[in-house]
């Protein structure tokens, strides 16, 4: 949190992804209208907004996720990150994923071991030197917190952990692939506080190395957590900004019912 | 004190239960017609299941008994005899394929078929091939002698045994006629007139005896009714008729009547050395023939060679049967053995019927590995294409299509493959440019490698079905997760999905195999239906073999069993034996699922 109490222009000055106009539609219904907003390298960035407002396709645009689903498409805008357009059609979709991490709502681990979990970002990339997967793998579970607790059952399967750990797994194994962008949707909103709080922990930590974009329904996680925050209405931009403009001084009447818990 | 009662103005509405019908709520009247409904299902499985059973139960007692009688008439003694002749009749094919490939030789050479005719004709030529096949009469009729007397042992017996059915039946009749308040019915009218009239071709009775019976005969012939008096010329007749049976059984002693089978012993060794004799004496006019080709000459040696064998192996063949003992024990565990281990499966032969599982069960399981060759990389594949790369235009033209397939008729399959497919097969075989392949051309065009392929068409469905369904359970996240750092699609199949789906395809590819072992008409028409064990020694060729299976052999046969016989037992052992491979398939199929079933929860 940014101790001075002074509001700071609405977007950062050191942009790493660039939303200009973004639209996006779910075959003929429309998820999303004319996005635009910046979001700082190294910094963390809540989207929040109520079901259903277009925060999860939001974040999923971002390595291009939606591409999974069939029927998707965007009729305007762009999205550029370290200033490449990523919905150009020579853009590499399977290193923008490397660039562009991501951890998932439901934690979601492979029915493999621990170890394997890590070392399968490493395997696709055709890296077979066992020192080097091991090294990373090490660096991987240190940086996610996890080595200590999981150094000794590394060939146990992956399933048999908590879901706390699970979910710290799955922040590693986006880790092992070095990206510089990591997406996190909702990564909270199935483990218990004592989790919780070692998760947030660990954002905050990785804030130092990561640009995150965080997707959460916990306003207060997200004032806790963040350095800037965009709040989503039926798939419009309402109001972003920094955290003390968003939750102590919105400019929208919407932002300030939805952030007081009046509705949502 | 008037204690006034406090009353409920009125009951609350939850103070009985809602009948529908005969006192009972809906929620009762549902689950007891669910609840039937299951019921009958298993009762139904389960009475077929004990049918089963009980009809194949008595199988094994049954060819206990027939494999008893195998030996006790001397028929087993003779099988080793031919055991000798069959060997002697194989030197001679051997030698007529010679004979056959010199002419083929010759004409080849550009002789005209006079000069072959002379060739093949001169004296020596004729010593040596007429000479050989001269040697075999004696011994031919040695052992037709000896099988007939077994096979006459053998059918006596039988007859006795039916005989003395026929005896019982007619001691419960006369027992039943005896009784003094016996009053005949109309059955026993039809058979009184019948026996009356056969009593008049009887010789023994006397001529007043007789005109009287025809006499009665008569009148009861214009409808009159039977009286009283009737009842003991009835009883008379059955009597009679009792003693003329009884007089028809001829006992057996097996051990005195094998005798006849097992003498000669001397004169059977006697033929087997003047055979040798007389057949090296054939071979040494093979010297004096010039074969001009040089494979010929070598089968020629080989040839000499063999029969050297067949000449050493005559003393072992002579103590085997000196050794023969018609009281030795037949073991339970043997006659299990002959049927779940025996190599030939022959019906309704004059000297012993054999019921061998192996010809069908290698038949089966050959045919199975084929359809399955073919139908897992299909099925798999095509189910990792639907779930995982097709486009959703693809997806729902090729889906329903693949299901479609297993909506037609298993007949209509087996008929394509009979009148199309068995026949294209066989041209193809038939081209020159693959004639390198070692089983080209193939010789028939009904063969295991047929039924496979069609059966393979019908696994592809099932394995499909559900591999795809497999697939599909996999968590989405799974996928999602892989392409979040960075995989291809490829990489996301082969590394997580299809690990992950693993223990689905097998179990798919289980139950496809399943599907395929329990099929009946594509093999029936298309297999060949030839009940020998494929000869393995040919390599791939033993693919393109007829064969026959263990559903066939049951569809084929059941029709023209006698109810209750060895044979119709027979094919219900093999049922039974079908029967469980399908559980164990089906079984293990659950079991790897559940086994390897780690996500999902």
């Amino acid at each position: 949190m940014n101790p001075k109490n002074t509001p700071l222009p609405s977007n950062p000055t050191n942009p790493i992804i660039e939303v200009r106009d973004f639209n996006f539609m779910y075959g003929s219904a429309q998820a999303l209208y004319d996005i635009s907003l910046d979001i700082g390298e190294k910094e963390v960035t809540a989207l929040i907004g109520p079901s259903g407002c277009g925060k999860s396709t939001f974040l999923r645009c971002f390595n291009r996720m939606n591409d999974l689903i069939d029927n998707t498409r965007i009729p305007g805008g762009t999205i550029k990150i370290s200033d490449v357009d990523i919905y150009h059609k020579d853009i590499d979709v399977i290193e923008l994923r490397k660039h562009v991490g991501m951890v998932f709502q439901k934690s979601n681990p492979f029915p493999k071991s621990i170890y394997e979990n890590i070392a399968y970002g490493l395997r696709i990339q055709g890296i077979k030197r066992k020192n080097e997967i091991d090294q990373v793998v090490e660096e991987c579970l240190r940086g996610a917190a996890l080595w200590d607790e999981v150094k000794d059952r590394l060939s146990d399967s992956a399933l048999g952990m908590s879901g706390g750990q699970q979910q710290r797994l799955c922040i590693a194994r986006a880790l092992a692939v070095k990206p510089k962008i990591i997406l996190m949707d909702e990564p909270c909103s199935a483990l218990d506080p004592v989790a919780t709080a070692k998760v947030e922990e660990l954002i905050h930590v990785l804030k130092e190395n990561y640009t995150i974009v965080i997707v959460t329904h916990n306003m207060q996680q997200a004032a806790r957590l963040s350095d800037r925050t965009a709040f989503f209405y039926l798939g419009k931009l309402i109001e972003y900004g920094p955290n003390e403009q968003v939750f102590m001084n919105p400019e929208n009447p919407k932002t300030e019912a939805y952030v007081s818990g009046r509705f949502g | 004190m008037s204690a006034e009662k406090k009353v409920h103005p009125k009951q609350a509405d939850f103070h009985r239960k809602r009948a529908i019908a005969f006192g009972k709520d809906s929620d009762s009247i549902i689950k007891a017609f669910f609840g039937s409904s299951a019921t009958i299902a298993i009762v139904v499985l389960g009475l077929i299941t004990l049918f089963l059973f009980k009809e194949g139960a008595g199988f094994l007692k049954l060819y206990h008994t027939s494999l008893k009688e195998y030996r006790l008439s001397g028929l087993e003694y003779v099988d080793i005899l031919k055991e000798k002749r069959d060997d002697y009749t194989a030197l001679s094919r051997y030698l007529t394929d010679i004979r056959a490939d010199w002419i083929n030789h010759l004409k080849d050479s550009g002789m005209s078929a006079k000069e072959i005719a002379v060739t093949v004709r001169t004296p020596e030529a004729k010593a040596f091939f007429m000479g050989y096949m001269r040697n075999g009469s004696e011994m031919r009729r040695f052992i037709k002698e000896k099988m007939d007397v077994a096979i006459e042992i053998r059918d006596q017996h039988t007859t006795n045994k039916n005989l003395g059915d026929t005896l019982a039946n007619y001691t419960k009749k006369i027992e039943a006629v005896k009784n003094p308040n016996y009053i005949l019915n109309e059955e026993d009218r039809a058979r009184f007139i019948l026996l009356l009239k056969e009593s008049l071709n009887n010789g023994e009775i006397s001529i007043e005896v007789r005109t009287e019976r025809q006499f009665r005969y008569g009148e009861l012939e214009q409808e009159t009714p039977l009286e009283a008096s009737d009842l003991l010329l009835y009883l008379q007749l059955l009597e009679e008729q009792y003693n003329a049976t009884e007089r028809k059984i001829k006992p057996i002693d097996f051990d005195m009547a094998v005798l006849e089978v097992t003498s000669n012993y001397d004169i059977y060794a006697e033929i087997l050395r003047k055979q040798a004799l007389s057949i090296q004496v054939a071979l040494a006019h093979a010297e004096a023939l010039n074969f001009s080709h040089p494979e010929l000459a070598q089968r020629v040696l080989r040839f000499k060679e063999l029969n050297e064998l067949y000449f050493d192996s005559n003393d072992a063949h002579l103590e085997k049967l000196a050794q023969w003992d018609p009281s030795a024990k037949t073991l339970f565990l043997r006659t299990l053995a002959s049927f779940l281990m025996g190599k030939e499966w022959i019906t309704a032969s004059d000297q012993q019927d054999w019921y061998g599982l192996l010809p069908l069960l290698v038949g089966s399981l050959l045919i199975s590995v084929i359809a399955l060759f073919f139908a897992i990389p299909f099925g798999v594949g095509a189910a990792i294409y639907v779930n995982q790369i097709a486009s959703p235009l693809e997806r729902n033209l090729i889906k329903p299509y693949i299901e479609f397939v297993s909506a037609i008729p298993s007949v209509v399959i087996g008929f394509f493959g009979v009148v199309v497919f068995g026949e294209a097969i066989r041209l193809f075989s038939q081209l020159d440019f693959l004639s390198w392949m070692p089983f080209f051309p193939i010789q028939e065009r009904l063969n295991a490698f047929t039924a496979g392929c069609l059966l393979a068409l019908m696994a592809i469905p099932t394995i499909f079905t559900l591999a795809e369904d497999a697939i599909n359970n996999i968590p989405r996240h799974f996928k999602e997760a892989s392409y979040a750092v960075g995989a291809t699609q490829l990489q996301t199949t082969l590394r997580v999905i299809v690990p992950t789906a693993l223990s689905g395809i097998i179990s798919a590819v289980m139950l496809g195999f399943g599907r395929v072992i329990g099929e009946t008409m594509v093999v029936l028409l298309c297999a060949g239906n030839r009940i020998t064990i494929p000869d393995f020694s040919e390599g791939i060729g033993v693919f393109f073999q007829p064969v026959h299976t263990m559903t066939g052999i049951i569809a084929q046969e059941m029709g023209e069993v006698v109810h209750g016989s060895v044979h119709y037992r027979a094919l219900f052992m093999v049922g039974i034996v079908l029967f469980f491979i399908s559980l164990i398939i089906n079984y293990s199929a659950q079991w790897v699922v559940k086994k390897y079933r780690k996500v999902g929860d």
